[in-house]
């Protein structure tokens, strides 16, 4: 028991010891910075306006940038509004085009068909030429 | 209609000028930095045992602080600041050991540039006697050769722990470690400080 005690006691003088010496250093620390020249003054004093130019700067960045937020807000109302205008109208569903379109298109005569555009269309809207009757109808 | 009439409100909304709390971080921020500068100055010059050179490190730091952590809480700033002045001690020795063995392959010796009078860089006396100032230069001279001497990880700790008086939590966060490292370290640039400058320095 009286070993630990003593160790004990060791432990708390070099505690003890310790921060003194650390409260020393720290005075004489402070002392040295007390007395730092007029020239060296002016430097850091340099260095810390320097410093908070740099953040002059990025609040001028910021307002240019809060400049354009009032106009993306009311771009992005009237995106909304057109959009919400448009929802009324019912969308269909696109139409693939058939296979068979495509054909017409890698045909030989598909330069021809695209001069006359307007009357292919026009076939299609009045509708499929009537069935020919079948060659072989009258036949027996 | 109404959603139109929301999303209008909600980007015309009145906000504050930038430049209100603009004013008041930058008054914060150079109160701060007016606090630490002579302290991170003169970590700046026992490490890198150079005036213009620690003046250089300081500055820097400043202006990362400034560019990267200014929205950061007050009590935050000394701790980042003296992590970002740290790394740039540590860059700026890696650069010196490169520089170093550059010079000594082109046959220039690594002391001809190591011209470091702590004498003319000392601190000007303020209202000392003069066996103060000589006590006290002397007392900071021997203090500096031992901090110098001390390997790099147990000075940053006893700089910061003793000159700056940064608690472990802080001292961690600015040496990038954990607080158990801060102890040790700390604890063992105590013990050799005191053996190395003996019991009556600064008596």
């Amino acid at each position: 028991m009286s070993k630990l005690d003593n160790s004990s006691k060791d432990d708390k003088v070099e505690a003890t010891a310790d921060e003194l010496f650390a409260k020393d250093a720290h005075a004489v620390f402070e002392r040295s910075t007390e007395g730092i020249d007029a020239e060296t003054k002016v430097r850091l004093n340099r260095s810390r306006q320097l410093a908070l130019a740099e953040l002059d700067s990025r609040s001028l960045v910021t307002a240019n940038w809060s400049q354009w937020v009032p106009a993306t807000g009311l771009a992005t109302a009237a995106a909304v509004a057109v959009v919400m205008w448009n929802t009324n109208a019912v969308v269909e569903p696109m139409e693939l085009a058939p296979v068979s379109d495509f054909e017409i298109l890698l045909n030989e005569d598909g330069f021809d068909m695209l001069q006359d555009l307007e009357f292919y269309s026009w076939i299609d809207i009045d509708g499929e030429p009537e069935d020919e009757p079948a060659a072989d109808a009258n036949v027996g | 209609m109404s959603a139109e009439v929301a999303v209008i409100a909600v980007s015309c909304t009145g906000r504050p000028h930038p430049g209100v709390g603009t004013l008041q971080r930058e008054r914060e921020l150079n109160q701060f930095l007016m606090r630490l500068e002579k302290r991170a100055l003169r970590i700046a010059e026992i490490s890198v045992r150079d005036r213009d050179e620690a003046l250089d490190l300081v500055q820097i730091a400043m202006i990362k602080l400034v560019r990267n952590y200014a929205e950061r809480g007050e009590d935050e700033w000394t701790p980042l600041f003296y992590r970002i002045l740290q790394n740039g001690i540590r860059d700026w020795h890696r650069r010196q050991a490169v520089r170093n063995r550059v010079m000594v392959w082109f046959g220039r010796s690594k002391g001809d540039d190591d011209d470091y009078d702590v004498i003319a860089t000392a601190a000007d006396p303020v209202g000392r006697t003069p066996d103060e100032q000589i006590q006290n230069s002397e007392a900071m001279q021997s203090l500096e050769h031992a901090v110098n001497a001390l390997p790099a990880r147990q000075r940053e700790a006893f700089m910061l722990r003793t000159f700056e008086e940064l608690d472990v939590k802080s001292t961690a966060v600015a040496m990038g470690c954990s607080e158990g490292s801060v102890k040790t370290h700390y604890s063992r640039a105590v013990h050799s400080l005191r053996e190395s400058l003996g019991e009556h320095w600064h008596e």
